[in-house]
């Protein structure tokens, strides 16, 4: 079986405990306004293109069939409308700046090189975590990497958005020891603005996976100027109150990582304004949720 | 005070180690001096300008007087005279007597010229002497030792080569002595208990001129005159403690037992041990933990103190080597990986499975080879009984045999890549063997005629009964460190050579020479060569074999090699300290000629590799081959190894790479410096990938906006 995947990221630390593997997984059904990996949304590949670290050497403007490549005021362009990603030009770019983002592999290939880091789960307590994307949109592919994880013995990290048909999460309890799950917004006429899904099917996931026991951690995303408000981080904490299993509250300050690769992938940024919240803000928000909270509230 | 068993406990006994107002004091008496003599001497070592000239007088009038004389009979008389002359200051603050600040020989001053041209010379340091003999039979004993060869038949040269012995260890009961006196007049000057101390410390110190140290602190400073008057004879660096948790916890154990000592009292004896090794030549190792002769676990509280002490004190000096095996405590690690976290460099870890397997290779037997300590930076050697010569065998340089090898008719010729690599292979063979017969030889027989060490080899198991300098093979085990440099540059040019010349026929190896010798004028090409996937350090197949093989070929070709008088060459991947190596040949990789070579045993920078992938790629090297020493230095983003949490991943990965038969490993964290320096230089850093909640990006890729928002939060450890 295979699926696609974007990126296999060695020595990740933030993606459950000890020293991980962690996969990416590429397609996402929600659009979160603040995505910190754009490249991850479509589930087809991309062409990445860095300006910066292009050498001028030429061989993409010579290869390219569509024309795509061009020189606008002297400076190296795609044009994404006639970009039709068929990697050519990423074939011959020694530069580094052009890349494909995202490509098929088989369960296997991927547990070759997740096991590679064998050694450090063992010293460590670490494993495999599948992010993405959103790992549940490939659940098939999801549930035999999880399977061939657990029968090599590492532990098992899902990051999810929560938003899949129950029986997915359901599906996966046996075969993953942590679920990560986002609690982006808990205003449901919000998170539909902000994501695009609607709230309920995911606040429903997790109060039933809860009930069937899964140990999860809540991920929270903290946007200044959007969800950083007193009734949702009281959101956070009330929803985590009700649930038996949560090991964790996790706050994610926002970076705008995503933003200079909106930029590689030839879009333009949607919120140029935002910018890291300050640390004094983020620890605000920690202290307030943890004062409500009956679980950890931890930085993520 | 109840005997210290559980690790546990060890670990917690140590936590915290705040340094006490006499302490606080010799700190920055050494911070001052430091700062001052950096400017006075343009940031190098933190000589005394008074003591040198004393010490550089001494050596050339016992040279001038001694001319016509034997060597060995001259470097005595040095010694002599140090002895009666060596100025001595000593302060009522002092826990440790003794001042090693005379130590300058490799700074140009005039008076070197001078010295050399009367014939002197020293050997090449890089020794562990036997510290554990010493105390424990102390100066009446190690004469005895003479005494009772001179029963013995011997020959003309044995004679002189005793007597001189005999005078050289008078010559240090005199500058014990000396100190004792010392002493005497400090207790004067003071009243009361402090006078009182004082004037106790000087009956210890005399004492110790014949009898063994009889407490933690007599012993440790019995090493530390031994040190001193071991540098006096041979000035020279990375002359290394061995292990002294070992030969020393004894004393430190009846001395806690009997209430002699408390925990902050001992620390502050070993904070103010640490200050004196400061103030000396560098690379004085040390080395803690590991297993014992018999292959049981040999930590205990005493390995536990040295860190802790190291972990408030930040110094450059002494080096720690902390010994690693399966059964090593958890604590030992984390204790060790928590003064990694401060970002000193400090401690090494090194990997007894793999030093242990190599040294038998050189026929040293089992229980000689579980005992060994660290030598300089991570080279190990039996203590008391090695004479190793770690970095004396620079041999003929990978890059430049291959760079040249790809102009000659079999490379040219080479129908496949085995059969180009196998010729690469034998021009380098004849190269060293050259060498090997040849220079290497004659720098060992040099210092066996010119820099015999009556002192050096009291402090050496052998050298008394066959009555032979160390230099001349008197003690056991007499080998030749072979320094090789560049391996992870060689791989990534034979791995590139091998994709693009032999497989791809996409180059030719004349229009590669060519690119090369003009140190590639085409960026294309350059970024052509330097972009072919797997590099070393990526964890790939290909160069992870790679890896191996030329390492084993390399490696088994120095072990199987012969010296004269029994000497044995042993290899290691690096070239003595930590500098950066750049060559004057631009590599098969795309590497300028400007820029570094490959560090140690480890990859480029610019590999492209995370963490793991450089740990896995460097546990191909074939480290049990290579008991001279396999360095790898990692850089680590300094905000991902930050309290209990990193501390843990560090241990981690340290055990990680040494279960994987890993040699060495140091870390070195990243602050927001090095962010700001690929900011300004991104060709220079374009590997350099940062980590934020758990996504990865290369930094020179990012917006400058971003990259400032990052350095800001690397500031800031958030």
């Amino acid at each position: 079986m295979t699926g696609r995947i974007f990126q296999i990221q060695r020595f990740s630390i933030q993606d459950g405990p000890g020293i991980r593997t962690t996969v990416f997984l590429k397609g996402c059904p929600l659009r979160c306004l603040w995505c910190h990996n754009p490249e991850s949304v479509r589930p087809e590949p991309h062409t990445f293109f860095s300006p910066k670290q292009c050498i001028g050497c030429g061989y993409c403007f010579q290869h390219c069939p569509q024309h795509a490549h061009q020189m606008e005021n002297g400076v190296h362009v795609i044009d994404r409308t006639l970009c039709v990603e068929c990697g050519k030009c990423v074939k011959g770019c020694y530069s580094g700046a052009l890349e494909i983002v995202g490509r098929d592999a088989s369960v296997e290939e991927v547990i070759v090189e997740v096991m590679k880091d064998l050694p450090f789960y063992k010293t460590s307590g670490g494993g495999m975590t599948l992010s993405g994307g959103e790992p549940l949109a490939q659940f098939e592919f999801s549930r035999a990497l999880f399977a061939a994880a657990h029968e090599n013995g590492l532990n098992t990290c899902l990051e999810t958005s929560g938003f899949a048909p129950f029986e997915r999460l359901s599906a996966l309890l046996n075969l993953v020891d942590l679920f990560y799950i986002d609690c982006k917004e808990t205003d449901p006429a919000r998170h539909l603005e902000y994501t695009g899904v609607p709230l309920a099917p995911i606040v429903e996931n997790l109060i039933r996976l809860d009930a069937l026991g899964a140990v999860t951690v809540l991920r929270c995303p903290l946007i200044p100027g959007l969800n950083a408000r007193e009734d949702h981080f009281r959101g956070i904490a009330t929803l985590a109150n009700r649930l038996q299993n949560v090991k964790e509250v996790h706050i994610l300050p926002y970076h705008p990582l995503g933003r200079s690769k909106l930029e590689r992938l030839g879009k333009t940024d949607l919120n140029p304004d935002w910018s890291f919240p300050e640390k004094a803000v983020v620890e605000q928000w920690i202290t307030k949720v943890a004062r409500d909270c009956r679980v950890p509230v931890l930085q993520g | 005070m109840k005997p210290l068993q559980s690790s546990n406990a060890m670990a917690t006994l140590f936590q915290s180690y705040v340094r006490s107002p006499r302490l606080e004091i010799l700190f920055h008496r050494y911070r001052n001096d430091a700062a001052a003599a950096r400017q006075r001497h343009g940031g190098q070592l933190y000589y005394n300008d008074d003591e040198w000239n004393v010490y550089g007088q001494t050596v050339l009038r016992a040279y001038q007087e001694t001319q016509g004389h034997s060597v060995i009979l001259r470097r005595t008389r040095v010694l002599e005279y140090f002895a009666a002359e060596a100025l001595i200051r000593l302060s009522p603050e002092d826990l440790i007597a003794g001042s090693q600040r005379f130590c300058a020989f490799r700074f140009p001053d005039p008076l070197h010229a001078q010295i050399f041209s009367l014939g002197y010379s020293h050997n090449a340091g890089h020794l562990i002497s036997d510290y554990g003999t010493l105390i424990n039979i102390g100066l009446d004993g190690l004469n005895a030792r003479i005494t009772a060869r001179q029963t013995q038949p011997l020959t003309e040269e044995e004679t002189v080569m005793l007597k001189a012995c005999e005078c050289a260890m008078a010559a240090f009961g005199k500058f014990i002595q000396r100190h004792s006196e010392a002493a005497t007049k400090i207790s004067v000057r003071l009243s009361g208990t402090e006078a009182q101390a004082w004037s106790n410390w000087s009956t210890e110190l005399a004492d110790l001129t014949r009898r063994p140290p009889t407490s933690f602190r007599s012993a440790l400073q019995l090493v530390w005159f031994a040190q001193i008057f071991l540098h006096a004879e041979n000035p020279t660096p990375a002359i290394s403690f061995g292990r002294l948790d070992q030969y020393l916890w004894p004393y430190l154990r009846a001395d806690l037992e009997s209430g002699l000592l408390d925990l902050p009292a001992a620390s502050d004896l070993v904070a103010a041990f640490f200050l004196r090794c400061c103030e000396g030549e560098e690379s004085q190792n040390l080395t803690l933990g590991g297993v014992d002769e018999n292959g049981q676990d040999a930590t205990n509280p005493l390995s536990f103190l040295l860190l802790e002490v190291m972990k408030n004190l930040r110094v450059c000096q002494p080096s720690l080597s902390v010994r690693l095996h399966p059964g090593s405590p958890d604590d030992l690690v984390r204790t060790a990986c928590a003064v990694a976290a401060t970002g000193t460099g400090q401690p090494g870890f090194i990997n007894d499975t793999a030093v242990i397997t190599g040294l038998q290779r050189l026929a040293i037997p089992l229980n000689r080879a579980r005992d060994y300590g660290i030598v300089g930076c991570y080279e190990p050697t039996t203590p008391g009984d090695s004479y190793p010569n770690t970095v004396c065998g620079i041999p003929p340089d990978l890059i430049e045999t291959l760079v040249t090898y790809l102009q000659t008719p079999e490379a040219l010729n080479a129908p496949d890549f085995p059969t180009f690599l196998a010729g690469w292979f034998v021009r380098f063979t004849k190269a060293y063997q050259k060498e090997l017969g040849s220079r290497f030889q004659n720098n060992w027989n040099f210092w066996s005629h010119q820099a015999p060490s009556p002192f050096g080899s009291m402090m050496m198991q052998g050298c008394i009964e066959k009555a032979q300098p160390l230099e001349s093979g008197g003690t056991h085990y007499n080998l030749f460190g072979i320094n090789i440099v560049g391996l992870g540059t060689i791989i990534d040019s034979l791995h590139v050579i091998r994709h693009l010349v032999f497989e791809r026929r996409e180059l030719t190896l004349p229009d590669l020479s060519r690119a090369m010798s003009a140190d590639f004028p085409d960026e294309t090409l350059r970024r052509q060569l330097s972009s072919v996937p797997g590099r070393y350090g990526t964890d790939s197949e290909a160069t992870n074999r790679l890896a191996a093989q030329v390492s084993e070929r390399i490696a088994t070709l120095v072990l199987e090699s012969h010296m004269d008088h029994g000497v044995r060459p042993y290899p290691g991947f690096f070239r003595f300290t930590a500098d950066i190596w750049s060559h004057p040949y631009a590599t098969p990789d795309g590497r300028r000629i400007a820029t570094p070579l490959s560090y140690g045993c480890g990859p480029t920078s610019s590999c492209g590799g995370t963490p793991t992938s450089i740990l896995a790629s460097a546990s191909a090297v074939a480290h049990d081959l290579c008991p001279c020493g396999n360095p790898l230095a990692l850089s680590l983003l300094a905000q991902d190894f930050t309290g209990p949490a990193g501390v843990d991943r560090l241990a981690a990965l340290v055990r990680g790479y040494f279960a994987r038969g890993g040699f060495h490993l140091h870390v070195n964290l990243l602050q927001a410096d090095e962010l700001r320096a690929a900011q300004e230089d991104p060709t220079g850093h374009s590997e350099l990938t940062i980590r934020i909640s758990g996504l990865s990006a290369k930094f020179v890729t990012l917006a400058k906006p971003l990259q400032a928002a990052l350095i800001e939060r690397a500031e800031h450890g958030v």
